[in-house]
């Protein structure tokens, strides 16, 4: 009883992932409290990351990931084409014996399964 | 394996549309700028490097060769910062292309050779000929002399083209060995990623050093024809 008094005052981060549920009932469900909560909560990562006085290090970051995420995205293609060069690498042949081919990028893979004995990991 | 090695280095295009226009100009959109006396952080770290780098670069320099100091500073920003973005993972580097290097390079050394004739004209022609050259070789000598003074803008942009690219592909190589490895043999896996993690150190220092050494054989050529 006495956590569930103090537990009213604790911030979110202080809240211990069992304690989450009872946390979130006991916090003022009006629309008015709801809508501060958000605007608390935008507010921390506003001053932390957009705002040039007050942020830290974390809004540069930020834009360099996203400028990592958006180079990805462009050279997702031909990592793909790399990833499926590999099954190619691994096609068996009839007697046995595992040969070595690579083809190109553009051939499906769907014939390569129908001419029989290809093992792809 | 081999096309997928040079794949990272192809401009990328989206849709048709060059990629590439904006992510040269990138780094110019990362540094700020600011009409106030005192700036946060990241614009006083930002002025106190300019300032550094104008106070190394152009000290040497005559007055007349001082106008350049806006170009020369510019310079070394744009190429080290363009370095440095490009050692993020997946991401191009321009300075990789050697078509960009060239184009850096071809201006900047006219622009000093032109200015050399236009107000030092027997001085710049004098240093085809060393001093104390034996007669008979002065032919020889000043073709040779001529043939290295245009060879410096291409060594200029193979220079730097070729530091980043071997760069990128090493770390391209001992990280794809090490993927491999991890499952041929752990310990040397953990081996080739120390090496790794050594190589991306120095590949940061290279990247700023690449950025130094343009800028200051640009400001060297400048230096001798002001």
């Amino acid at each position: 009883m006495a956590s569930l008094v103090s537990l009213k005052g604790k911030k979110l981060m202080e809240v211990k992932l069992g304690e989450l549920p009872s946390w979130i009932l006991m916090q003022n469900s009006t629309p008015r409290g709801t809508v501060g909560a958000f605007q608390r909560g935008y507010d921390r990562y506003y001053n932390k990351c957009i705002n040039v006085w007050k942020g830290s290090i974390l809004g540069i970051n930020m834009v360099l990931a996203a400028y990592v995420v958006f180079s990805y995205c462009l050279s997702y293609q031909e990592l793909n084409h790399e990833q499926q060069g590999k099954f190619y690498w691994r096609r068996v042949s009839v007697d046995g014996t595992a040969h070595l081919c690579t083809t190109a990028c553009h051939t499906p893979i769907r014939e390569e399964v129908n001419r029989g004995r290809v093992f792809k990991s | 394996m081999n096309e997928n090695l040079f794949a990272s280095f192809i401009t990328p295009t989206m849709m048709g549309l060059p990629v590439v226009i904006i992510i040269i100009m990138l780094p110019s959109m990362m540094l700020t700028s600011s009409n106030r006396l005192l700036s946060n952080r990241f614009h006083t770290f930002q002025q106190w490097v300019v300032k550094m780098i104008t106070k190394q670069m152009m000290s040497i320099h005559s007055p007349k060769g001082q106008t350049w100091c806006l170009m020369l500073v510019s310079l070394i920003i744009f190429i080290g910062s363009t370095n440095l973005l490009g050692l993020l993972p997946h991401t191009f580097t321009p300075t990789t292309q050697l078509s960009m290097n060239l184009g850096m390079a071809i201006p900047l050394w006219a622009g000093t050779v032109f200015l050399g004739f236009r107000h030092k004209m027997k001085s710049t022609l004098a240093h085809f000929l060393p001093q104390g050259t034996p007669i008979p070789l002065i032919p020889m000598l000043i073709i040779i002399e001529t043939i290295s003074l245009f060879i410096q803008p291409m060594a200029l942009a193979v220079r730097l083209t070729a530091n980043i690219t071997a760069g990128h592909l090493l770390m391209h190589l001992i990280g794809g060995a090490t993927l491999v490895l991890t499952s041929i043999s752990p310990p040397t896996a953990m081996i080739t990623f120390i090496i790794l993690v050594l190589l991306t150190i120095l590949e940061f220092a290279v990247a700023l050093i690449q950025a130094y050494v343009f800028t200051l054989l640009v400001s060297l050529y400048l230096h001798d024809n002001t």
